[in-house]
Formats: structure tokens, sequence, C-alpha cells
């Protein structure tokens, strides 16, 4: 035992605790980093050294670090993510169409009825022309209406759609990120380093990004490496290869499918196997609920209004006596709402609006009063038997019962990540107050550690004085 | 549990964010004064909004056609009004001319007087509101009368739309908003009109008022569904109502008992049959086959679908507007002429007789007989007779001729015949004075509904203002008290004690 192991345990401790502070500087600075997880240095002491009494201390060392970081809780943020996405985007999305189909902007049941009231008030005065180019221009209105609501919810299903290629573009940079980031894990060799470290935060935060994109398993292996497959069992991620996804025309609805690529070339749908997520919701969105949802009903509700009108309005006679003429005119495609319009002969000529039922009496009523009361008439649309105020009013009800069941849905899937991102925070977060108070504790070892050299120098000095 | 900065920030962050969301929503309800403004906000209370806002704006157009029937309800009352006035006048210059008080110079003032009449009748059945000929019928933009020099009056309207329109004056619910030339100056009733130039003056009459539908072997057979005698009426003679009932019989026929079945009814006012199908399954009757039965019953040859369960359809024609015109050809005999067709040749008269001299009714008499009494100024060839629907200015025509002819028996015949003239204005005036009282109920009950309507709209979307401000007061508290707490959390770091 000499004086110089003195100085040597002073500075392993110096040593020790300097980085001590460095690691807590280094929590502080990232205070606010999403996905950093807490070092503690991992102090050990050591190893004693024998002397003529017995084994000794022989200072500190710093044996690794401590990483705060809970895997369970962590694949559950992931998994939660995976619902809090696919609600955030369909509220998105929910909100757009509800902005479109709002009654207070689209005008869609008032339209409907003005049109009705116009072959009323055209009643009241068959012959009446200005009364006939008021109808004519109220069906116009009703058609512009429709056809602009459709072009509108089309446009979204193709924004939606293109939506889709980003989301896969983007799910292929993340597994390939996640690959690179197993490569490096592994080349490292172990998880004790900050360098380590910063890779795992990482990783963490690619694979809840993920996540949020689609359903998919993950699990880590011995070497630290991330296998990630998707719900169906498809590899995404393995060690530090990555399986891309690709997107492929639909030939009949010609809108874009998942598709998983061996990396050989060969192709196999995923479409129907992407059960949650951001992915999950968009195709939702384009296919049930705007292409067989209310782009459909809209569709089913101008083929009513064509349908119905023409039927009346082409046994009936103009002014002018012509019969077997449409008001609406037909759809060469099947597409009613996208193409409904005024016929040709309607457009050019009011004379040719049929309010009369008897080629004997072109100037009646009869036929305008039967098409009026079809607003208070059941009529098969989409299938059911119901009214046209009727039928708007459910598709009113319907997007806001899904978009208040988004927002709930949403709501509770954030209070609940909220919930898991604080049990995190409470592990892995920095509390500046505990780094400062760490900060003391390793300055004043520091500064005693100081003070050993301190008296190992006085000490030394002593017992050169002796000896001059 | 460890509270970390991040923790607390994220914290505060999330209840910012919950704050000024409520406070955003609050005032978006201020502003739009709202509480619902789009259908997430409360989907039920918007559907319930877009139905009744559409029914509303229903009830606006119900308003605006009550408004209509209202003021066309007033323009006829005001002419009804002034018909009745006139046709005073007119009866009283009969009264007078028949009584024998007046001389050749009061006959040439009262022949004015009465030229005049006709003038104003036919000024008032051309009256105009806007661009509407009001006693047009469903012919509304043209002059529904025409005088003619010989103070004739011609209805220009065509048969079909010498009828009234009708528009909806309630949900499902129509009234008749016009009141056709027809109705106001004619009536249905067939009327016998001597002229007042004839050297006969006794008495001639008709033995009816209403012309028979004789069913023979050329019309008595009624397509259905294609099977061309699929419905054989009993042969003979029928008033419209008895033929009503023997048509609803033997359509009837086919449908099994204690089946809902056909009903057939006939309008005398219209002289229209309605035929109506209760019936579980759809019928087609043929008229383009049966063409002499479509002819029968006022159906032009378009066949009718009659939808099961309660589908109807009405004759298109009016099947009683033969008229006859008789001319003297000497002392007993006559020829006539059915709606101004050629004149037969030469009919005895007879008694018993109906006027084309057969002893039974059939499709062309019709069923009317004319029947002569002796007078002391017998018949005499030249004379003439028309049997025709009843018209005010035909009665006024004939008036003026009697007076020009000093012929006082036909002023006194005229006097009745005025006053039933008379009697149809008074029926128009009461007809219309119902129309205008419903349609003051219909307002009310319209504007009551509106009116609950608006309510139930005010009450399922529109913000309680007031209780908006209080909310809106009590989250403005909550947001500063936020910020002040941030503000005092942040001075509570250790930080802040370490120099």
């Amino acid at each position: 035992m000499s004086i110089a192991s003195i100085l040597n345990i002073a500075k392993s401790a110096m040593f020790a605790q300097q980085t001590s502070i460095q690691i807590s500087s280094n929590n502080i600075a990232n205070v606010n980093t999403k996905g950093y997880c807490r070092l503690d240095p991992d102090l050990r002491e050591a190893p004693l050294i024998p002397t003529d009494y017995g084994l000794l201390g022989n200072g500190v060392e710093i044996a690794g670090f401590v990483r705060y970081f809970d895997r369970f809780l962590e694949a559950s943020i992931a998994s939660r993510n995976t619902n809090l996405q696919e609600q955030k985007t369909e509220v998105t999305y929910f909100e757009r169409i509800e902005s479109i189909l709002n009654e207070d902007s689209s005008k869609l049941a008032e339209n409907v009825t003005e049109f009705f009231n116009g072959w009323q008030e055209l009643s009241a005065d068959p012959t009446n022309l200005a009364r006939r180019s008021s109808l004519a221009a109220q069906g116009e209105n009703l058609a512009r209406t429709i056809r602009n609501l459709y072009s509108e919810l089309t446009g979204l299903q193709r924004e939606l759609d293109l939506q889709v290629q980003e989301e896969v573009d983007e799910i292929n940079g993340l597994t390939a990120s996640i690959a690179d980031l197993n490569q490096k894990i592994i080349e490292l060799g172990s998880s004790s380093t900050t360098e380590a470290s910063d890779y795992l935060n990482q990783r963490a935060e690619l694979l809840k990004e993920l996540s949020g994109k689609m359903n998919v398993v993950s699990f880590e292996d011995e070497a630290g490496s991330l296998t990630v497959m998707t719900a169906s069992g498809r590899s995404l991620v393995a060690r530090n290869r990555s399986w891309e996804l690709r997107t492929q025309q639909d030939p009949v609805a010609g809108f874009r499918n998942v598709a998983w690529d061996d990396g050989a070339g060969n192709f196999t749908d995923l479409t129907n196997a992407i059960n949650s997520g951001e992915l999950k919701a968009l195709m939702d969105m384009r296919d049930e609920y705007l292409g067989d949802g209310f782009i459909k009903d809209l569709n089913n509700l101008a083929e009513t209004i064509v349908t119905e009108v023409n039927e009346h309005h082409s046994v009936g006679y103009g002014l002018n006596g012509f019969t077997d003429i449409l008001f609406f005119s037909e759809p060469t495609s099947g597409n009613y709402a996208s193409t409904i319009a005024l016929s040709v002969e309607v457009s050019t000529d009011v004379r040719y609006i049929a309010a009369a039922s008897s080629e004997d009496d072109t100037s009646g009523n009869d036929n305008a009063l039967n098409i009026a009361s079809l607003i208070d008439e059941d009529l098969i649309i989409g299938g059911e038997s119901t009214r046209f105020t009727t039928y708007i009013s459910t598709m009113m009800s319907e997007i806001g019962d899904l978009t208040q069941n988004a927002q709930e849905l949403a709501a509770h899937q954030k209070s609940a990540m909220e919930i898991m991102e604080q049990q995190r925070e409470s592990l892995s977060g920095v509390s500046i107050d505990e780094e400062l108070t760490k900060l003391m504790q390793y300055q004043y070892a520091y500064q005693a550690a100081a003070r050993l050299i301190t008296i190992a120098d006085e000490m030394f000095q002593n017992l050169l004085e002796v000896a001059r | 549990m460890r509270i970390t900065d991040k923790f607390k920030y994220d914290l505060f962050l999330y209840q910012f964010n919950t704050v000024k969301n409520s406070l955003d929503r609050v005032q978006e309800q201020i502003a739009s004064q709202k509480k619902v403004n789009r259908p997430s906000d409360d989907p039920v209370a918007f559907s319930t909004y877009v139905g009744l806002n559409a029914e509303s704006i229903l009830y606006e157009q119900l308003d605006k056609n009550i408004q209509h029937v209202t003021t066309f309800g007033r323009v006829y009352e005001t002419c009804f009004n002034t018909m009745g006035d006139l046709l005073a006048d007119a009866k009283e210059v009969a009264i007078n001319h028949a009584s024998g008080s007046m001389d050749s110079a009061l006959r040439e003032t009262a022949v004015t007087q009465v030229e005049s009449l006709i003038e104003q009748l036919v000024t008032l059945g051309n009256t105009v509101v806007g661009d509407t000929y009001v006693f047009g019928g469903k012919q509304s933009t043209a002059a529904p009368f025409r005088l003619n020099p010989d103070y004739s009056v011609d209805f220009l309207v065509a048969e079909g739309s010498d009828a009234a329109n009708e528009i909806y004056v309630d949900r499902g619910s129509t009234a008749q908003y016009n009141i056709s030339g027809k109705e106001a100056f004619y009536d249905r009733l067939k009327t016998l009109y001597a002229n007042p130039a004839n050297a006969y003056t006794g008495e001639v009459s008709l033995n009816t008022t209403d012309l028979v539908f004789v069913v023979d072997a050329t019309n008595n057979t009624i397509s259905c569904n294609s099977d061309p005698t699929a419905i054989t009426l009993t042969q003979g003679v029928y008033t419209g109502a008895e033929l009503a009932s023997e048509i609803q019989a033997r359509l009837n026929d086919a449908v099994p008992p204690g089946e809902a079945g056909y009903v057939v009814a006939f309008d005398a006012s219209t002289r229209k049959f309605t035929i109506a199908n209760n019936t579980a399954n759809e019928v087609n009757l043929d008229w383009s086959v049966s063409t002499n039965a479509a002819d029968l019953l006022g159906f032009n040859l378009v066949d009718s679908r009659l939808e099961e369960n309660g589908g109807r359809d009405t004759s298109d024609m009016d099947t009683g507007t033969t008229s006859f015109a008789v001319r003297m050809l000497d002392e007993d005999s006559y020829e006539y002429s059915v709606n101004g067709g050629v004149f037969s040749g030469s009919v005895d008269i007879n008694t018993g007789t109906y006027i084309d001299g057969s002893l039974q009714a059939n499709t062309i008499n019709r069923g009317i007989m004319i029947t002569f009494s002796s007078t002391d100024t017998p018949l005499a060839a030249g004379d003439t007779f028309e049997i025709k629907d009843y018209s005010i200015f035909e009665t006024l025509k004939n008036l003026r001729e009697a007076l020009v002819n000093d012929n006082a028996t036909w002023s006194s015949d005229n006097i009745s015949q005025i006053s039933d003239a008379v009697d149809i204005v008074n029926g128009n005036t009461a007809k219309v004075g119902v129309n205008l009282q419903t349609m003051e109920t219909l307002t009310e009950a319209n504007n009551a509904r509106q009116q609950r309507t608006s309510e139930i709209i005010s009450e399922t979307i529109n913000a309680d203002l007031a209780q908006l401000a209080v909310e809106y007061n009590s989250l403005s508290t909550a947001y500063q008290a936020l910020m002040y707490s941030v503000s005092k959390m942040a001075n509570l770091g250790l930080l802040n004690y370490l120099s």
C-alpha cells in the first residue's frame, strides 16, 4: 500500500465521476429527444488488491451503462400506435368527407326540394315560360350540385389511392432503415455502449412508426437484431435484410392493391391481410367508405332522381306538343352522379318540359303535379324504399356517426397512448431535477477525489521533508 | 412514479389542447349561433335538421301555392259578384219585357243594355291576372271567349283544356286554383233554346236534362290485359251512375269473393267515369282495342295501366257534349242534326218518340225527346231550336233577340233561364268562398307547422348563447389558470435554486 495507490484511487474516482457527469450531461441534452432512453453509469468497485492486511479497495470503475428501457412496454406502444394511426387517419378523411357532404355547404337536400318545388311552381302556371326557365335552372342547379359532390368525393378517392403509394414507399424506407440499424447493432456486438443505445432508440422509434402504418409482428434475437413480419407472416426485416412492398393496380376497380415482393420478382397480394394501421385506414376509406359508400349512395340518389323524373316526364307532353322527351339526359356509362344534366331538348327550349299529361291539353299541369309529388313518395333508392330527403338525411347521419365514432375511438386510443407514453416516460424519460441532483452528487464526489490528490500530494511533501 | 420534464410539458400540452379545442368549439358555436355545425357534432340532430329544413322549404312552397289559390279566389270573388249584378240587371230587363210594359223605344234601350251586359260578361270572362286568363282553364295564355257581331259568344278553349287546374296546397293534397270558363258560364244540363224569331210561340220542352248512355252490341266489350272480350257489359240504356255500377259489377265478376275489387264512379259535374283498381294485380284496359267502349266512356284510344292497390284512371273527354239542332220543315215535321253535322231526313212530330223519331233510346238520340205544346201560333217551316249545354251567353243572346223581335214569351222563358245563370254564379261564388275559407285554414295550419318546424330546428340546432357565454368564460378562466400554472411550474425546478 503506497501513497501512489491513493493517487490511483483518486484518479479512478475522478475519471468515473467525470464520466458520470458526461452521461448526465447527455441525459440533460436529450431531455426533449423523442424516443430517447436515459442512461445511468454502472459504477463498480475496482478489483481489490492484496495487501499485507488483506484485500483492499482500489477505487472505482465504470462497468458500462444502464439503459432504462422496457421492451414489453415499447412493444405495447408500437402495437397501440397501429390502432391510433388508423383512427387518426380515419378521423382526417371522415372529416373531409363530412365537410364535402355537410348540408350547410352542399345544400343537397335543399336543392332536391327546391327542384321539386319548381315543379309545383310550374303547376300553378304551366304555360308560363319564366316558370319553365326557372324550373330548368333549378334542375341544372341540382344536377351541378350532384356532379360537384361526386367530383369532390372521387377526387378524394384518387388522393387516397396516391396516399397508399406514398405509405408503401415510406414503409419500404422504414424497413430498410431498421435493417441498416440491425446491421450496426450486430457489428457493435453489445448494447451497453452509448452508441448502441442510440441505435436501439432509433430502431424503437422506427418500429413504432412502422407499426403506425400497418400491423406488424416483431421480436429481437440474441444478437440484438430485430425481426419484423407482416401480420400474415411475410418477412419485412430479418437481420440486415429487408423486403419491400409494392402496389399493383386492381384491374377492376383501377386502384392500387398492396403486394409483398419476395425479392425474386414474385408478388403476393397483401391487401386483405393488412387489417389495421394507417394503410388499412386509407384503403378502407378509398374502397369501403367512398367507393362502396358515399359515392355509391350519391350515385343511387342521382339514378333515382333521373329515372323517376324521366319516367314521368317522357309520358307527358311539352307545351310544343312533343312527348317521349327526357328531362335529364340518360347516362351512357351507368354512372348517374357524374353525368347528371338536363336533356338537350329541355336545356335548349323549355317548351319541351312536359307539364301536361295529355296531347289534347298541352297547357295542363297534371304531369307537373305527378313529378312534384315524387318528393313525398317512397321510392326505391339503392334498394331501399325511402324518400329523397330521408335518404339524404340518412347519408348525413351516417357520415356524422362515422366521423363521431372515429373521433371518439381516436380520442380513446390517444388517451390510452398517453398513459403508455407516460409509463414509458416515467421509466425512460429524463428529469432535469434528477439529473441536477446527480450532477451535484458526481461533482461532490469529483471534488472529494480531487481533495484526495491534494492530501496524497501533501503526504508526499511531508515525506520528502522528512527525507531532507 | 417518476415525473420527468417531458412528462410535465406533454401533460400541459395535452391539457392546453383540450381546453383550446373546447374554446374553439364554443367560439364557433357563438359565431354560427348553432350548437350543431356539422353532422358529427350530433348525427341524429343534424339528420333531423336536414329533414326538417327540407320540410320547411316544402312548406314555404305550399304557402306560396296557397297564396296563389287565394289570389285567384279573390279575383273570382270579384268577378262573380260583378256577374251577379249584371245578371240581376238582365233579369230585370226580361221581367219588364215579359210584363209587356216596354214600348219600342224602351226595347231599343233594353237591347243596348243587354248587348252591353254581354260585352261586360265577355270582358269578365277574359279577365287577366298577370299574364294568365283566369277563366282559360288549362289554356291560360289565350283569351277564352270571343264576342261575335251577332252577340253570340264562342268559347275558344278546346275540349280537354276546359277543365280547371289543381296545385298542391298540402302534402299529397291538391286544390283547384282556377275556375274554367266552362264552369263559370256554362252548365252541363241539356237546355232547349228556341229561336225568338220563330213564328211558334208555344211551349216547347225536353224530357230530360241529361243524356243517357246506350250500350249495345257494338260498344259493350272492353278489352282487358289483351283479352278482347274480358268485360262484356249488359246491353241496355243507362244513366251515368247506372253505367258506372254496371262496369264495376262486370269488372268485379273476375275478382274472388272477399277480395278488394274495382270501384267505378260517374261524376255528373264533369260527366266523366273514374275506374279505380283496388285489386292486388295491375290491370291494363286496352282502349286502343275497345274503341267503341272508349268512345262511350270518354277515354282516348290510349291504354290505361291501372296499378294494383289503388291505381285509377278517369275519362279524358266529357261524355255528354252531344248537341242537337232542330229545324221545322212544316207544322208536323222537322229535320235534325247532331253536333252540327248534316241534317237528317224528315221526322214526323209524334208524342212519345225520341228526337230521331225512334221509339227507343239509342246512340244517336241519347234519350232526348222534344215536346211541343199546341198553341194558337202553330209551328212553321224555318222555326229552329237548339238542344245543348246551358250557356249564360246563349241565354242573354236569346234575351237580346227576344227584345229585338219583341217576343215577350221568350223573355218570360228567359227569366227562369237567367235564374239558372244566377244559380251558376251563386254556386261558383259559394265554391270560391269555401275554397278561400279552406285556404285560410290551410294558411293557419301551414304557418303553425312552419312555426313548429322552426322551433324544432331551433331546439335541435341553435345554440343557447347565454349558456355558451358562461361556458366561454369558464373555459377562458381555465385557460388562463393553465398558463399561470405553467409559468409557476417552470419556476419550480431545482435549477432555480442552484447558483
